[in-house]
């Protein structure tokens, strides 16, 4: 008897032993990043919010339709055009004890509005002109003309909620590398541009976290990135490269994650102001003379969608519009209608960044000699292309999306208006429907003047919208992840098989 | 031993063979892409064509493609080495000549531009002027003349002290006359040799401008280019680097092992 209950103590014992690591190990999550993270304050952001995102909640959210969702605010309304009231989530606290009230929700806007802080991104709230509390648990916000997207803004950076007297005790300085919220993670460790460490904020108004710590590691160079996916060092990677897609498709343990329209819409900005692309016959051929499918299906190899509008589909006003047909010998006759027969010579500009963007631009170059115009093509290093783009030209390939605020206007605007810094664009037609969008808040007519607008781009080629790309992440199989249009990995909802 | 010599000329066939015959004679577009055919395997029927050597990210053939691409690198290092020689030999020849402050400012030129690292010196000036082939070839050519320059002074200054030198001095020949019809053809079987040691160099700093994307652009290939392009695909496809390196290697160690060889045949021991 004795051999026997030792016997089956052994085998309880080796039974148990694998299924406790195992069980260790699903609570840990590793992320693997392209950028390193230097400074945690999400009031003054330089970089993208996916860690903050993690530490710091809002008063609106997204759900992964990216319809909007009460966050801290468990109702909001518009009480008339100028003014917003907003409803808190009783019982909140952040991870130092403070409560979630309207004091903080104050103190927290107010901050990067005062111009004294130089908020690097306070144009995403430069409309609210006044905060005030009106009871502990309601927040009042004023704008100083009407603004529809004011919910939207309080979904995003800089409009985290952070802790008032925390930050007044020790200062801003501080606070950006030992950051308190309320979110579902605190910080645990912090070495910056390397790695940040969170652990589980088990008093989370959502309750309990499945993952308990979670590392972000900046890994820079994709090769590496990739090969700590395969080897099990990450399970999740960001920005996995589209080459190294059949890599990870092909390991046992990893998947690839696709998100469609995740990414950037890449274009190719035409410099107007230049012979010929003044002539609305040329870029109306040239943009005919791009055969998108071709290029998505062989070169993409299917990680990027064909579009007909700079706006991306999740984006508020996106008008469903097909992208122009493939037809070379149309495209002929139009050059020769605008007084080209023989065509002309031009220079394409391109760099590394995108999705395989040097052999989109070879495979455009090829398409355009098809049609009769020469290319010579410039494929130039990020850092010397910022310089020429987007003067230079007169062709040249860019990204462009509505980072996080999912509206049109942030996708369109600054692209298309004449004048604004990156648009080669001069169409007064256009200027002048762009301008009007601005001004209306009512969201139907808004969004049909916004319609307005992408019809009559796609109809007077400001530029050549080519595909939006992916966003494309790899992840190990046991990893329940499936990636969201507005880039965030909210490791709340994540959880490990 | 003529070991190296046999090895040299095999390996200088391979490649010469492969840039003279695969522009002449291969029947497949070495910059046109075809779609459909990407990332074919070495050895592989695509469209009706057999790829030896695969294709690339855009389905070209990469034979076509390493035959132009060695034709046109060897092109530019051989353009830009002649003018370095050329360049070289003159400026050192005067300064070895004529001595006195010409000898001293030419020689500080030359100490000046071998101080300065070349690749940092060619990156820079591509950038500047913009990367095409011709600013390519000329930057290359004046940046590679101070080794040649040395070389030059130092035998000038051995044959200038010669009898028929004098002789030719006493009877009143022009000093430049002298220097083109007396002293060059002395001193030019060393400057031929060192334009063939010179050239290994010369064919990897083009490669490494190619790679770093500032030599000739796309969709014209070189050998750098081909690597720089390929690298990305470097896990999946590693064919587009492989043969590239294979093609710069053999010019490297053929150009090598001929430099060596033609020391020893003509005594050259102090290059």
């Amino acid at each position: 008897m004795k051999v026997s209950a030792a016997f089956a103590l052994t085998v309880a014992l080796v039974a148990t032993a694998p299924a406790a690591w195992s069980q260790e190990a699903k609570d840990q999550l590793v992320i693997a990043r392209a950028a390193g993270t230097t400074a945690m304050d999400p009031g003054f952001l330089r970089e993208s919010a996916t860690i903050v995102d993690n530490i710091f909640d809002t008063m609106v959210e997204r759900d992964s339709q990216m319809k909007l969702e009460p966050g801290l605010a468990l109702s909001w309304k518009s009480i008339n055009p100028t003014t917003w009231e907003f409803k808190l989530r009783p019982g909140v606290k952040f991870t130092d004890g403070e409560p979630v009230n309207a004091e903080a929700v104050k103190f927290s806007l107010d901050r990067v509005l005062n111009p004294d802080n130089h908020a690097p991104t306070i144009s995403y709230i430069r409309t609210i002109s006044k905060v005030e509390v009106v009871d502990p648990m309601t927040v009042r916000i004023t704008t100083s003309g009407p603004d529809p997207l004011l919910p939207t803004r309080m979904s995003r950076y800089p409009a985290y909620i952070v802790p008032p007297k925390y930050l007044k005790e020790h200062g801003r300085d501080y606070f950006a590398s030992h950051p308190v919220g309320s979110g579902p993670y605190e910080l645990e460790k912090f070495v910056p541009g390397q790695s940040v460490e969170l652990k589980a904020n088990d008093d989370y108004w959502r309750g309990a976290p499945s993952i308990k710590t979670v590392t972000f590691k900046t890994i820079p160079d994709a090769t590496a990135r990739t090969t700590a996916l395969l080897n099990g060092e990450a399970d999740i990677i960001e920005d996995l490269p589209v080459n190294l897609v059949p890599m990870v498709q092909a390991s046992p343990n990893d998947q690839v994650v696709d998100v469609k329209n995740g990414g950037l819409t890449i274009y190719l900005g035409l410099v107007m102001s230049q012979k010929p692309l003044d002539n609305l016959k040329v870029r109306q051929a040239l943009n005919m003379a791009i055969d998108r499918k071709t290029i998505v299906n062989d070169i993409l190899h299917g990680m990027a969608t064909v579009s007909g509008t700079q706006v991306g589909k999740f984006d508020f006003g996106y008008t469903d519009i097909p992208a122009p047909k493939y037809d070379p010998a149309a495209a002929k006759k139009l050059l020769a209608e605008a007084g080209y027969p023989n065509g002309f010579t031009i220079t394409l500009e391109s760099t590394h960044r995108y999705l395989n963007d040097d052999a989109v631009a070879t495979a455009i170059a090829q398409m355009f000699g098809d049609i009769g115009v020469k290319v010579k093509q410039k494929v130039l290093d990020w850092s010397v292309y910022l310089q020429e783009v987007p003067r230079k030209g007169p062709i040249f390939m860019l990204g462009w999306g509505s980072t996080q605020t999912l509206d049109a206007d942030a996708a369109i605007y600054p692209i298309m208006h004449s004048g604004e810094p990156y648009s080669t664009a001069s169409i007064p037609e256009l200027d002048k429907l762009l301008d009007k969008s601005r001004k209306i808040v009512d969201p139907s007519k808004r969004a049909e003047v916004l319609k307005q607008v992408q019809e009559l781009a796609a109809k007077d080629v400001p530029l050549i919208t080519l595909y939006q790309q992916d966003a494309v992440y790899g992840k190990a199989k046991d990893v329940v992840f499936s990636g969201r249009a507005d880039a965030r990995i909210p490791v709340y909802t994540i959880k490990k098989q | 031993m003529q070991a190296d010599l046999i090895v040299a000329c095999i390996l200088l066939v391979v490649a010469f063979g492969t840039c003279i015959l695969v522009p002449l004679f291969w029947p497949l577009d070495p910059v046109r892409g075809v779609f459909s055919a990407t990332f074919k395997p070495p050895m592989s029927f695509a469209g009706g064509h057999l790829h030896p050597l695969g294709t690339d990210q855009l389905g070209r053939d990469l034979l076509a493609r390493l035959g132009l691409g060695t034709a046109i690198s060897l092109g530019i290092v051989f353009v830009a080495s002649v003018i370095s020689a050329v360049l070289g030999t003159v400026l050192g020849m005067i300064a070895g000549y004529f001595g006195g402050w010409v000898d001293a400012l030419i020689m500080r030129l030359v100490d000046m531009q071998l101080a300065i690292p070349f690749i940092l010196l060619i990156l820079l000036i591509v950038a500047v002027i913009g990367p095409s082939l011709m600013n390519l070839i000329v930057v290359l050519g004046i940046t590679g003349w101070a080794i040649y320059a040395r070389v030059a002074r130092a035998r000038t200054l051995e044959v200038r002290e010669l009898e028929y030198i004098e002789s030719a001095r006493a009877i009143g020949q022009r000093k430049l006359f002298i220097l083109f019809r007396h002293v060059l053809p002395n001193i030019l079987v060393p400057q031929t040799v060192l334009l063939t040691l010179d050239l290994p160099r010369l064919i990897i700093l083009e490669a490494s401008v190619g790679f770093l994307g500032l030599g000739v652009q796309p969709p014209t290939p070189t050998l750098g280019g081909l690597i720089g392009e390929g690298r990305s695909f470097m896990l999946i496809a590693n064919w587009l680097v492989l043969y590239p390196g294979l093609m710069i290697a053999a010019l490297v160690i053929a150009c090598n092992l001929l430099g060596d060889w033609l020391v020893r045949r003509n005594d050259l021991r102090e290059l």
